[in-house]
């Protein structure tokens, strides 16, 4: 009788930790974005082609991204507000993923002045390296363009600091382009539940 | 006993503004320099130099008011280390928010720096090149 007890304690107690665990790993990270309508089909939102030149002057494509997952931010080095906050907590992502499958992408809003040779010394002052992290370049108005899809305003505005009006997000993008979760990168615990949705990101390709 | 109240009281007061002496100059800190020198004022890499500890500000200390103003385009060494970045200048920081500012940094973290003052920043900032 009194064995009967403990082992129904002990069951209901794992149970309880099987619950607690299902909990925490409920759902997958959701596609975001508004849906479009091609040819009668609900298409997701989806990154499309683009093509620029990293640090190395060497040409980046989304296929060359898409080998594994990614997170991108809009910056520029001559800025004076926020990517520094922004390029900090971009920083601790790479230190925190720097063994995983997982690279960074910085897009310039600036491309007049981040010329290749300005974000190399920009990245190699911060201690990175392509291709762990990219930081891309190219016509002014398709960095301007590819923004938009990644849910980020980049609006040219000379009474703004350093010329830019921009948000700082944290954009999350799977191999199939999709955008899977996104935070503020000037808010630090904001970004401490990015890395976990990151985490999660990298479990869902591991299965 | 009233006595020992009061005098709890005064001491509480006193510690509380000692700690807040540069309260100004420390909401100034955070609103203009923290994002690239940091809340902690360790910088960023090879990218933003230290202020805290900064061998650099140490010696230079009466260019201070001037970087504030001006900003600074030169390579620098700081604690040994190279750093060729511009930093913009705070054209609209008025000479006390100057002052507030250098006494804050000069005195934060591990920062023993001396006080200045309006008149000495004032001074420093007419010799600015
Ligand atoms: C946009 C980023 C940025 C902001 C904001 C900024 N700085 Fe700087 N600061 C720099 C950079 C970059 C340098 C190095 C300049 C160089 O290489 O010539 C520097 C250099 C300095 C130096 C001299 C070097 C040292 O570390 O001792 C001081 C002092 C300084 N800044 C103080 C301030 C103060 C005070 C503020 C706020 C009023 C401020 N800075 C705001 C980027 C910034």
């Amino acid at each position: 009788m009194h064995k009967n007890t403990l082992t129904i304690k002990g069951l209901l107690g794992i149970l309880l930790i099987f619950l607690f665990a299902s909990c925490e790993n409920d759902q997958p990270l959701p596609i975001l974005g508004e849906k479009e309508v091609i040819d009668g089909v609900e298409v997701a939102h989806s990154i499309p082609d683009f093509s620029f030149l990293n640090q190395d002057s060497i040409v980046v494509t989304n296929e060359d991204l898409n080998s594994g997952i990614y997170v991108a931010d809009f910056f520029f080095t001559h800025c004076p507000s926020i990517c520094p906050l922004v390029t900090k907590e971009m920083l601790r992502i790479h230190d925190e993923f720097k063994n995983e499958n997982v690279k960074l992408v910085s897009f310039t809003m600036d491309p007049k002045r981040d010329t290749p040779a300005q974000l190399k010394n920009y990245s190699s002052k911060l201690e990175v390296e392509a291709p762990k992290w990219h930081f891309l370049t190219g016509d002014k108005d398709k960095l301007h363009d590819i923004a938009t899809d990644y849910f980020s305003v980049v609006i040219e505005d000379g009474d703004a600091p350093g010329g830019f009006n921009h948000t700082g997000k944290l954009l999350l993008i799977d191999k199939n382009r999709h955008i899977r979760a996104f935070c503020e990168g000037t808010d630090s615990e904001d970004v401490d539940d990015f890395i976990l949705d990151i985490k999660k990101l990298l479990a869902e390709n591991e299965e | 006993m009233r006595n020992s109240i009061l005098l709890i009281l005064v001491s509480i007061t006193f510690i509380y503004c000692q700690n807040n002496i540069y309260a100004q100059g420390e909401r100034l800190y955070q609103t203009y320099c923290s994002n690239c020198h940091g809340l902690d004022g360790n910088g960023l890499k090879n990218l933003y130099p230290p202020l805290n500890n900064s061998d650099y500000l140490k010696e230079n200390n009466e260019k201070f008011a001037c970087i504030i103003l001006n900003g600074l385009e030169e390579e620098i060494v700081v604690n040994g280390k190279k750093y060729m970045m511009p930093m913009e200048g705070f054209k609209n920081l008025t000479d006390v928010d100057i002052t507030n500012i250098i006494n804050y940094v000069n005195s934060a973290w591990d920062n023993k720096l001396p006080e200045t003052s309006i008149q000495e920043v004032k001074k420093n900032l007419e010799s600015c090149n």
